[in-house]
C-alpha cells in the first residue's frame, strides 16, 4: 500500500560520545597501545589464514576467550572472512567495523579485536568484558534503614542499571547514555520515565551533562558539583543516594536520575530542600510515624543550627531573656571560665568537628575508641579544667547529635558547617546577628534552583498539594497526585475518591 | 579578574563588621550583677533610699545574695551610686520585684514606675508590691523558703495569683489602670514576718498614691469583682440555732457582670455576681446530706459576700477611688463619655449588687 504511511522503524538512540579523544588511524592506535604492558597483540593461525588478535589483558574475561572464542576461530572451517565470525562464535555481540572511534572505545572496555592483517582498518570486535572483579551488590551503609530493601548501588554501572530496571520493568524507563571525560571516558546514564518526567527537565540535564569538559570523572559527586545550578552554594542541589528504591520512588514522581560509571551513588533532580530530610524509611513505616519522624528531623536541623548561636547571643548580649530558674545553673557553671561565650563555644564545636573528622579518616575499629576518648574524656576534662561549662557541653553534644539525623550525607555536612556563620554573627551582634545571618541564608535559599526549578518549592513558592509528601508524609491513598513542582507530563489519576475506598465485601 | 564591585563589597563587609561591633554593649551574663529586686523607702531627709539585691551564684551550685543600699533624689541615680560600691556592673534586666514602703507609696510612686516602664530591659510583667514596714528590711533578710528574697516574693505572688485570692497584677496592669480613665491601680500588700513574707491583702491607689487597703478575706470578693476568677477560698461563719462553726468554700468559677443604666444622665450600676463553689470543710454538726443545710451555707455565704461587696464599694466611694473600674464600664458603653462628669458624681452613683451562689460540690474534695 502507501509506503509512506507505514511507520519507519525507529532507530535506537546511539550513545553520545563526547570524550573526543581518539586516534585517527588504526596504525596509530595499535602502535600506541603496544607501549602498555597489558596490551596483547599477536598473530594467530587459523584454518585458512593468520589473524591478529588484540585485547587488553586485564579488561577481558580470559576464560571466555579460551572457551568461546579461540577454539572456534582456530578450528572452524567456515571462517573465511570476518563476517563469518558472526555465525561461528557463540557470542551475540560481534561487530564488523572500520570506525576507528568505536574500535578504540570498545578495545579499551574489554572487547577483543580481530583483524586479518596487523594494520587492517576493518576489524571484528567481540565482547568479552571481565566482570569478575566487581564488588557484589551489598547492604546500604550510608543510608541505612531498618526495614525496607537493603540493596545499594555498586561501582559497576550495568549492575546499577539492573537494580533500577528490575524494579521498573517497563519500556518507558529510558536510560540515555552519554560518554564524557577526555581520559576517563565515563559512561553517564540519564534515567527517567518517558511519560512522567518533564521534557524540559530532561533537556536541562542532558544539555548540562553534554557541556561538561572534564578529563576524569571519578564519581557522580563531581558531576553533581559541575552541573549544579549554583556551584558556590554550600547546599547540595541534587540528592545523591545509594538506594535503588529511593531512585525508583523519585523516578515515578518525575525526577531524573543520573548515574555514572564507577560511582555507587545516583543523583536525583530537580529536588527541593525538603527531600534532603526525608528518608526512605518514612515510606516503610506507617504514615503517622513517618510524618512524625520527618518532623523530628526538621526540628533537629533547626536545633542543630541555632542552639549554639543562641547560647552565644543570649549569654553575651541578652541576659534579660534567661528564665530565672536557668540563671543559677548557667552562671554557676560559667563562674570559673575565663573565656567569653564565643570562644567557649568555638572551642567545643571545633573539638566535635575534630572528632568527627578524625573518626571519619580512621579505620572503623580505631574510630570507635576515638569517639569514646574524645566524647567522654575530652568533654569531662574540659569541664573539670574550667574551659567550658557543662551546660554548653550538653548543648554542643545535642546539636552534633541532631545534625546526624539528616538522611542525606551531603546535607548533613552542610548543616554541620552552617552553624559557624551563625555563631560568628551571634558573637558580633547577638540576636540581631542571628536574624541577619538567617536572612542571608533565606535569601540564598530563595534564589537557589535545582535544575532550574526553585529549591524551596513546597514552602516557597507555596504548593499546598506538594506538602502532602514533603513536610508531611500523608497516607498513600491521599497522595495519588504527582508533585506539581516537578511539572510531570502525567500528573495524576483522576479517580482519587474511588481508589481511596477499600473494596471489601460487607458481610 | 575580579570585578571592582565585588572587591568593594568584599572590603566593605568586614569593615562594616569591625565598625559596628562596638554598637552593641557586651553584657556577658557572668560578668554583670543581675539585680532581681529593688526596694524603695523614704529617707529622713525626704530622699529616696533604694535597696537592690542581687544573687551570687557560686560554682558549687549554692546561691547567696547581697544587697546594696543608697540614697538619692531619683531612682536612676541610686543605681549610679550603687555601682560605686559594686565590683561588677549592676544591671536591671533580670528585675523581678519592686517593693515600695507604705509611707513611701503614700507620696506617689509614678516617678519610679515611669522610669522602669521606659527602661527597655525591664519587663512589663514585673511585680510591684507595697510593704508594710521597711522594704530594705524585707530585701536584706534571709528566709528559709528560698535563698533569694526576690525569688521568694516573685514565686509567692505568682502562686497566689494562680491559686488564691490575689488578683492579676504587674507593671503593665498598673500602668493601664493608672493611665486609663475611670480606673485606679492596686498592688499586692506584703508584710514581713519573723522569717517569712506574707501577703496581707491589696493596697489601693488613688492615681499613684497609696490610700487604702483590703485584707485577705476581702480580696476574695475583690478578685471576683475585678474580672471573675476561678480560684480563691472563703471562710463562712455559720449559725444554726445555738451551734456555731465555720465552713470553707472554694471558688470553682466566679463571674461578674456589670449592667449600666442611665437615669437622668447619671449612670446606675447593677452588678451580678455569680459564684460556683464547693464545700471543702464544714462543722461536724452539719449534715450535708440534707439540702437545707447546704442552703444554709449558701445563704450565709451570699449574705457575707453581698455585705462585703457593698461595704467595699462604699469604702471605695469614700476614698474616691475606683479600682473596680466602674468608670471604665461606663466608658465602654458610651461614645461621648466625660470622665470629669463621672468623677464629680462618683460618690452619689447608685450601685446595686445581686449575688448568686451555687454550691455544686460537697463531697470528696480535690
Amino acid at each position: 500500500m502507501m509506503k509512506w504511511l507505514k511507520k519507519k522503524p525507529k532507530k535506537q538512540t546511539p550513545t553520545v560520545d563526547l570524550s573526543n579523544n581518539t586516534y585517527r588511524t588504526i596504525v596509530e592506535l595499535i602502535d600506541h597501545a603496544k607501549d602498555s604492558a597489558d596490551f596483547i597483540h599477536y598473530p594467530q593461525k587459523t584454518v585458512f589464514h593468520n589473524v591478529f588478535i588484540s585485547y587488553y589483558k586485564a579488561m577481558i574475561d580470559g576464560e571466555l576467550l579460551h572457551r568461546d572464542i579461540l577454539p572456534y576461530i582456530i578450528h572452524s572451517k567456515e571462517f573465511k572472512s570476518l563476517k563469518d565470525l558472526k555465525d561461528i562464535l557463540p557470542i551475540e555481540s560481534v561487530t564488523i567495523t572500520n570506525d576507528i572511534q568505536e574500535i578504540q572505545n570498545k578495545l579499551l572496555r574489554g572487547f577483543i579485536v580481530i583483524q586479518f592483517n596487523e594494520y587492517d582498518a576493518e576489524c571484528a570486535i567481540i565482547r568479552a568484558e571481565n566482570f569478575a572483579t566487581n564488588r557484589p551488590v551489598s547492604v546500604s551503609e550510608i543510608e541505612f534503614s531498618v526495614i525496607g530493601p537493603k540493596e545499594a548501588f555498586i561501582e559497576n554501572l550495568d549492575s546499577n542499571l539492573y537494580l533500577i530496571r528490575r524494579r521498573l520493568p517497563v519500556p518507558q524507563l529510558v536510560f540515555k547514555e552519554i560518554v564524557i571525560g577526555k581520559y576517563s571516558k565515563s559512561r553517564i546514564i540519564i534515567a527517567y520515565l518517558q511519560d512522567v518526567a518533564d521534557q524540559e527537565n530532561i533537556n536541562t540535564v542532558t544539555q548540562r551533562i553534554k557541556d561538561i569538559e572534564f578529563d576524569v570523572i571519578t564519581d557522580s559527586s563531581l558531576l553533581e558539583q559541575i552541573i549544579s545550578d549554583n556551584t558556590k552554594s554550600v547546599f547540595p542541589q541534587l540528592v545523591s543516594t545509594e538506594r535503588p528504591d529511593r531512585v525508583v520512588y523519585m523516578l515515578n514522581f518525575g525526577q531524573i536520575a543520573i548515574l555514572s560509571e564507577g560511582s555507587p551513588q545516583a543523583l536525583l533532580g530537580p529536588t527541593s530542600i525538603t527531600e534532603y530530610f526525608s528518608s526512605p524509611e518514612d515510606y516503610y513505616l506507617s504514615w503517622v510515624l513517618g510524618s512524625l519522624f520527618r518532623f523530628i528531623r526538621f526540628l533537629s536541623v533547626i536545633f542543630s543550627t541555632f542552639a549554639t548561636p543562641i547560647y552565644v547571643a543570649v549569654l553575651t548580649y541578652h541576659y534579660q531573656m534567661i528564665p530565672k530558674d536557668l540563671l543559677a545553673p548557667l552562671i554557676s557553671s560559667r563562674a570559673n571560665i575565663p573565656f567569653p561565650p564565643v570562644l567557649e563555644v568555638m572551642f567545643l564545636e571545633l573539638t566535635i568537628e575534630l572528632l568527627r573528622e578524625a573518626g571519619a579518616r580512621l579505620p572503623t575499629k580505631v574510630g570507635q575508641t576515638l569517639g569514646i576518648v574524645g566524647g567522654i574524656v575530652i568533654g569531662q576534662a574540659s569541664v573539670a579544667a574550667g574551659l567550658t561549662s557543662n551546660i554548653l557541653l550538653i548543648v554542643v553534644a545535642l546539636s552534633a547529635l541532631a545534625s546526624f539525623t539528616t538522611p542525606v550525607y551531603k546535607m548533613a555536612n552542610t548543616i554541620r558547617i552552617l552553624r559557624f556563620p551563625f555563631i560568628f554573627f551571634a558573637a558580633l551582634w547577638g540576636g540581631v546577628g542571628i536574624i541577619l545571618a538567617m536572612s542571608f541564608i533565606l535569601v540564598h535559599l530563595l534564589r537557589l534552583e535545582s535544575l532550574g526549578r526553585p529549591y524551596l518549592t513546597p514552602i516557597f513558592p507555596p504548593r499546598i498539594l506538594d506538602m502532602t509528601d514533603s513536610i508531611f508524609r500523608f497516607p498513600f491513598n491521599r497522595e495519588l497526585k504527582r508533585p506539581n513542582s516537578l511539572k510531570t507530563s502525567l500528573p495524576s489519576p483522576k479517580k482519587v475518591k474511588e481508589s481511596r475506598l477499600k473494596k471489601d465485601i460487607d458481610e | 579578574m575580579m570585578k571592582m564591585k565585588t572587591i568593594k563589597i568584599l572590603l566593605f563587609i568586614p569593615m562594616l563588621m569591625m565598625i559596628l561591633q562596638g554598637c552593641v554593649p557586651l553584657e556577658i551574663v557572668d560578668e554583670i550583677q543581675l539585680i532581681n529586686a529593688v526596694g524603695y523607702d523614704k529617707d529622713e531627709n525626704n530622699e529616696i533610699r533604694g535597696t537592690a539585691t542581687y544573687p551570687i551564684y557560686n560554682p558549687d551550685g549554692t546561691i547567696d545574695f547581697e544587697a546594696l543600699s543608697g540614697v538619692s533624689h531619683t531612682s536612676r541615680f541610686i543605681f549610679s551610686k550603687l555601682n560605686t560600691k559594686s565590683p561588677k556592673q549592676l544591671k536591671s534586666g533580670q528585675l523581678r520585684v519592686v517593693v515600695f514602703n507604705d509611707t513611701f507609696a503614700q507620696d506617689g510612686v509614678l516617678e519610679i514606675v515611669n522610669s522602669m516602664y521606659r527602661n527597655p530591659s525591664v519587663g512589663n510583667r514585673l511585680y510591684m508590691v507595697v510593704a508594710e514596714g521597711s522594704s530594705k528590711e524585707i530585701l536584706t533578710k534571709k528566709y528559709g523558703a528560698s535563698p533569694l528574697p526576690a525569688i521568694y516574693l516573685q514565686d509567692m505572688i505568682e502562686q497566689n495569683v494562680e491559686t488564691e485570692n490575689l488578683p492579676e497584677t504587674n507593671l503593665h496592669l498598673f500602668l493601664y489602670d493608672y493611665y486609663g480613665e475611670g480606673l485606679d491601680p492596686f498592688l499586692p500588700l506584703v508584710k514581713a514576718g519573723k522569717d517569712t513574707i506574707q501577703i496581707d491583702g491589696i493596697a489601693l491607689f488613688r492615681g499613684d498614691k497609696y490610700v487604702g487597703k483590703l485584707n485577705h478575706r476581702e480580696s476574695f470578693i475583690f478578685k471576683v469583682l475585678i474580672d471573675g476568677s476561678r480560684t480563691g477560698q472563703y471562710e463562712v461563719n455559720l449559725h444554726k440555732g445555738k451551734k456555731k462553726g465555720y465552713a470553707v468554700i472554694r471558688n470553682i468559677k466566679g463571674k461578674t457582670k456589670y449592667h449600666v443604666k442611665k437615669v437622668n444622665g447619671v449612670p446606675e450600676f447593677q452588678i451580678d455576681m455569680k459564684i460556683l463553689g464547693e464545700i471543702h470543710e464544714y462543722p461536724p454538726w452539719l449534715n450535708l446530706e440534707i439540702p437545707a443545710n447546704i442552703k444554709l451555707i449558701e445563704d450565709t455565704f451570699k449574705k457575707d459576700v453581698d455585705k462585703q461587696a457593698r461595704d467595699m464599694i462604699k469604702e471605695f466611694k469614700k476614698l474616691h477611688i475606683d479600682p473596680l473600674g466602674l468608670g471604665d464600664q461606663v466608658r465602654r458603653r458610651e461614645k461621648y463619655w466625660n470622665y470629669k462628669d463621672f468623677e464629680k458624681n462618683y460618690r452619689n452613683i447608685k450601685v446595686n449588687i445581686s449575688t448568686n451562689i451555687d454550691i455544686v460540690e460537697s463531697g470528696v474534695i480535690e
